[in-house]
């Protein structure tokens, strides 16, 4: 066979192409400076580069804090809970009341997450974007039942950056930065998500909006969330205390507890109130809350950490249907209430 | 792996710059060692599959051909049983067995017996249905006289493998595909430039508008009680850009992938949603699966050689096996079917009302033009439903949904709109100047800013990877 070599087979040079890419680099490298310009942006969907679109929000929210305080006092983590049940500009006027100290504190609750996700985040998200001087965290009785850690929480899975933190290698190290930094990456999958839910102004957030410090008030009661068939399941907890998803659970806030203290941050660890249906009579649920209870204490004990339990070991402390957006949010009314409680305890607790 | 992953972005211009470097010899081997790696790197198992269908087929092929060539053309037959025999077993076992397992069970328990056969919940491997039929091409055309096998078993396991088109086609015909790769190719600017041109598209139809329409279909079809007629309507429409944007997309990054190689793969899909009847819709859509049935089994059965209740037969059980070509599933049955009467019933008109072509194109024509396209615009897009629902319930849950009209035009009018202005601005121009390559007639700046909107859609829109949806089939 007759040799064919490299020049037979390419016939063709990329000369031509030179100035269109030219043109085409130019052109995105504005489009890319346009969207580093915050007035810009601020006309845009929100990019959706993490698990959920609220992370974004609190994002923005958390720099522009930032830019005011440089630093939050306390920064609560958890979940859902901590985003819809602390006000951190009552608990900071609060806490200021009682002690005289002025300080300026952020809610980082992000919807669903629970112990071992709340980890990650923690290491992730909270603290290389901030450094705060305190964290509260918070705990409920089902989310330390929860089975999903950062490697198998599906949100997670679907994500731009959440599935790139999980690997630790120099690569996806770098995408990490790429995706964080290149706007033109950090918009990826913004249109699609914005026709997904179509609005006007483009930058309204689709769901939960929040104050300046991350609190996202309930603005349903739990009455109305039933008779719109919200809330159809069984909400009584079954589980006993223990077992394996448990105890993982608190070696997940264990590890918050080590970061914490290698930064010399102090760390707080805060029952929150469940509508009292979930610790149902007939399914022993005092002794579940009671045994949960004396877990976190032990927790507590063991760590050599600050614990609060504004219920007083009572699972039905807030047991006015009122009080609920559902069987373990707080009305906004309520929350209000929980929030000054906690300034309170916390208060008391004079940590520096 | 998939054409819209960063694995395929190092994958192609790995292979593209080792081929440009090797003489014809070490290319077929380069590419076959690249496709074998393409296949394998989403399941290594099933690359056993392809090499005993490559051998089988190979074989058979130099069987035919020696029957012929010994004067005993009647014992060809039995190569072509072998080839038959053996595609059909694999795609059979693979793709059909538990759906016939079940579906039998189902009707003996109506008569309290059953099948005693156990469901075996197997793996489909990817492209199984595209690799089989284009073995499978190969026998019949040598049987039929039509090729020439190859001698030369590298090039034909290439012919079986050559991964752009792998795994959801373009089902290349031999004839088409093996003189290109038995001879030297040259990559010219024609070449690179069609090339780069139709990854691009694809990449726009498939992460742009596929997996942005994806989306929001999902929501639809998972819940069909959930939303308003208007809603369900709009779902409709947008699960048909859905599969054309993935489909077309697959297609056009096959085609431009191959291109950058010298080789060229026929084209798959001509604007079908231009369709002005649905025989016309069969011209364009999936071309070379509606060519394949058309030659293999339509005019096997007879074509319209056996008169005219033969010929709308024909065309039930070829659109029927097309269905079950798709998938192990009655949904895909019943699609098929209707296709079948869609067409059985348009030929039956066409030869009640034999087509005159119009001396003149006057409004009358145009009217009667867009009628025709928005009819059977329609008539595809509904009979998706058959298609995308998961099962009877669902198909039923949203057919009872279409009727829940609230005459309103819900928010979702609007990504459908935007998806369509998108399909348009890629398909349109190709249409009115009857060539799939006008924009490339146009200047550098302009090719330049359309580069920039391409990819700027593709940063903005491409968060959601979903799966090309033929990788299934």
């Amino acid at each position: 066979m007759k040799n064919h070599t490299k020049m037979q087979t390419k016939n063709y040079t990329i000369k031509p192409l030179i100035k269109p890419l030219l043109l085409v680099m130019v052109i995105l490298l504005g489009f890319e400076l346009l969207l580093h310009i915050e007035s810009v942006r601020d006309l845009l969907p929100s990019p959706i580069p993490y698990y959920d679109s609220e992370v974004e929000m609190r994002r923005v929210a958390l720099e522009r804090f930032m830019q005011k305080y440089e630093q939050p006092d306390i920064l609560f983590i958890g979940s859902s809970i901590v985003r819809s049940n602390i006000s951190p500009i009552l608990f900071d006027s609060v806490y200021t009341g009682i002690t005289g100290n002025t300080i300026h504190s952020f809610g980082g609750g992000l919807s669903d997450l629970d112990p071992d996700p709340v980890s990650f985040y923690f290491q992730h998200f909270w603290l290389p974007k901030c450094q705060p001087k305190a964290i509260v965290q918070t705990i409920r009785y089902e989310e330390l039942q929860s089975p999903f850690t950062a490697e198998n929480y599906q949100p997670f899975k679907n994500s731009l950056l959440e599935p790139v933190w999980l690997k630790d290698t120099w690569f996806y190290k770098t995408k990490a930065y790429l995706i964080e930094h290149v706007k033109l990456f950090y918009y990826s999958g913004s249109l699609t998500e914005f026709l997904r839910y179509p609005r006007w102004p483009m930058n309204r957030p689709v769901k939960h909006p929040i104050d300046s410090r991350g609190w996202s008030p309930m603005t349903m009661r739990i009455d109305q969330a039933i008779k719109l068939g919200y809330l159809k399941g069984d909400y009584r907890y079954h589980n006993d205390p223990g077992g394996e998803s448990y105890i993982y659970n608190l070696q997940a806030m264990q590890e918050i507890v080590t970061w914490c203290r290698e930064a010399g941050i102090p760390y707080t660890l805060v029952n929150v109130p469940e509508h009292p249906t979930r610790f149902a009579p007939e399914l022993n649920g005092m002794d579940k809350y009671q045994q949960y209870l004396a877990d976190l204490q032990k927790f507590s004990r063991d760590n050599n950490i600050p614990f609060i339990d504004i219920t007083n070991g009572n699972p039905a402390y807030y047991s006015a249907d009122s009080c609920f957006s559902d069987y373990y949010h707080l009305f906004g009314t309520a929350a209000r209430q929980f929030t000054v409680e906690l300034a309170q305890a916390y208060s008391a607790l004079n940590i520096r | 792996m998939s054409f819209n992953s960063l694995a395929f972005a190092i994958f192609l211009p790995l292979v593209v710059l080792l081929y440009y470097r090797f003489n014809l010899k070490q290319q077929n081997l380069l590419l076959l060692a690249a496709s074998y790696f393409f296949y394998g790197y989403w399941d290594p198992r099933f690359l056993t599959l392809l090499l005993i269908s490559t051998i089988i087929d190979y074989w058979a092929g130099l069987y035919i051909q020696r029957c012929v060539d010994t004067g005993k053309p009647e014992k060809r037959k039995l190569g072509l049983m072998l080839s038959l025999f053996s595609n059909l077993t694999l795609l059979g076992f693979f793709k059909y067995y538990d759906f016939f397992v079940r579906s039998a069970d189902v009707m003996l328990a109506k008569f309290g017996l059953s099948t005693s056969l156990p469901i075996l919940n197997i793996i489909l491997p990817v492209g199984i249905s595209f690799y089989t039929f284009q073995t499978l091409s190969y026998t019949f055309d040598i049987y039929r006289g039509t090729l020439k096998p190859t001698k030369n078993f590298i090039n034909f396991a290439l012919f079986v493998t050559y991964f752009p088109q792998l795994v959801a086609g373009p089902i290349e015909r031999a004839a088409n595909l093996l003189p290109q790769l038995e001879k030297p190719r040259v990559v010219n600017q024609d070449h690179f430039y069609k090339g780069i041109y139709l990854i691009l598209v694809g990449l726009v139809r498939k992460v742009v508008i596929a997996d942005t329409a994806g989306s929001l279909v999902e929501n639809y079809f998972n819940n069909p009680a959930n939303y308003s007629g208007e809603q369900l309507i709009i779902g409709l429409f947008l699960y048909g850009l859905q599969i054309y944007g993935d489909f077309a997309g697959y297609s056009d990054i096959a085609r431009g992938s191959s291109y950058l190689l010298g080789i060229e793969l026929m084209r798959n899909f001509h604007h079908p949603y231009f369709a002005v009847n649905m025989t016309d819709f069969w011209r364009r859509w999936h071309m070379s699966l509606s060519q394949w049935l058309r030659d293999y089994l339509y005019i096997a059965l007879g074509g319209n050689r056996k008169g005219k209740a033969r010929t709308y037969l024909n065309n039930m059980l070829t659109m029927l096996l097309g269905g079950l070509w798709h998938g192990a599933s009655w949904n895909f049955v019943f699609w098929g079917f209707l296709h079948g009467l869609y067409l059985a019933v348009h030929k039956f008109f066409r030869n009640l009302i034999p087509y005159k072509k119009p001396a003149t194109k006057n409004w009358a024509y145009y009217i009667k033009y867009s009628v025709n396209l928005l009819f059977t615009l329609c008539l595809a897009n509904f009979t998706w439903l058959f298609f995308r629902s998961k099962d009877v319930a669902t198909t039923k849950a949203y057919l009872a949904g279409l009727t829940r009209l609230q005459w309103d035009i819900p928010m979702a009018a609007l990504p459908l709109l935007f998806l369509t202005f998108l399909i348009l601005s890629i398909d349109l121009p190709q249409a009115i100047k009857n060539d799939e390559y006008a924009v490339l007639k146009l200047n550098w700046i302009w090719k330049a800013l359309l580069a920039c909107v391409a990819l700027l859609l593709l940063f903005i829109c491409g968060g959601y990877r979903a799966p090309f949806i033929y990788f299934q089939f």
